[in-house]
């Protein structure tokens, strides 16, 4: 059995820097979509390949079909994200966004791409906030169908064996919709992260 | 004048980091709650006069506290530090009986010049 990567301490430092990242991801979506967000305290877990295969059992989503925005990053962490959707409910953000039932699939994907950058963007530049390093990141692009995603967050790359998994539910308009964001890291720049942190809690405890 | 001071956040590292941005000179008295019915309980059993409140918390959230504490007629001068940054978000709060809005900002939260505003200094 590994150690856990992250102490209790890291691991809320971390969710609360993911925290204020959402806040600014919610106020932007909030004036893209002319609506209020109200999102949920994001939680943050470190997880390996066993618990994210456990996000594809079945009844995890409501819809069988799946989609995710990927993006992938580099600079002072080095890794790739992926935004998880349920396919259902993307149709229905699709409506909410367009003001209309009738979208097509171009559309739906690119209110997709909108959404990810932004949320994936506001996680992965606060996660690296206390390396003080710009971080850089690739186009992003939709992966569609459930094999598909599933195939790709658990695929064996010798880059990454763990993935930090952020859950966070938002509603707009009275209306529900849960995301799953995983941001896969090579080993090197979960090390880094957790140093970073073990500085940023000390300096917090510092007088 | 003793004040007392509530920090009201479900995150250890959110109350760590605001217990560091009080301003020197409102060198009082710091209690935390680590959720809104906490807070409550806090806030019923002993006096309070200032609160710093997060907004998004698991069980009460900041709104929830703060209509709670507005009908029961015990709301501390209240300062709301959140990561939800939307306007309508800081007119709820200030609907509710907030008396300021400061954004969570992670390099160092600035609690001076709210605090000024707020005659506390």
């Amino acid at each position: 059995m590994t150690a856990p990567l992250l102490s209790e301490e890291k691991r809320d430092a971390l969710q609360e820097l993911v925290n204020v990242g959402m806040g600014a991801a919610g106020a932007a979506l909030a004036r893209v979509l002319s609506a209020f967000v109200e999102l949920s305290v994001p939680s943050v877990e470190v997880a390996d390949r066993r618990r994210l295969a456990t996000l594809f059992d079945a009844g995890a989503w409501s819809d069988g079909e799946l989609c995710a925005v990927r993006q992938p990053f580099f600079g002072s962490i080095t890794g790739e994200s992926l935004m998880l959707f349920d396919g259902g409910e993307v149709a229905r953000l699709a409506d909410l966004v367009g003001g209309a039932p009738a979208v097509s699939v171009g559309q739906r994907h690119e209110m997709l791409l909108d959404l990810g950058n932004v949320v994936i963007g506001a996680c992965v530049n606060n996660i690296a906030e206390p390396l003080q390093e710009v971080v850089s990141f690739g186009a992003p692009s939709v992966v569609t169908g459930r094999s598909e995603v599933c195939g790709f967050a658990l695929r064996d790359s010798g880059a990454w064996q763990r993935g930090l998994l952020i859950n966070v539910d938002f509603r707009l308009e009275a209306k529900s919709f849960r995301s799953r964001v995983l941001v896969f890291l090579s080993e090197q720049s979960l090390t880094l992260v957790g140093q970073a942190l073990t500085r940023l809690l000390a300096a917090l405890a510092a007088n | 004048m003793s004040m007392r001071v509530l920090i009201v956040d479900d995150s250890r590292t959110a109350r760590l980091m605001l217990r560091r941005a009080l301003p020197q000179a409102l060198g009082r008295e710091v209690v935390e709650a680590a959720s809104g019915s906490e807070a409550l309980a806090r806030i019923a059993a002993e006096p309070i006069d200032v609160m710093f409140l997060d907004l998004t918390m698991s069980g009460l959230d900041g709104y929830q506290v703060l209509k709670a504490l507005k009908e029961a007629g015990r709301l501390p001068l209240t300062i709301v530090v959140s990561a939800d940054v939307q306007p309508l978000a800081q007119q709820r709060v200030r609907a509710l009986g907030a008396m300021a809005f400061v954004p969570k900002n992670i390099s160092g939260t600035d609690l001076t010049s709210v605090v000024e505003t707020a005659g506390l200094l």
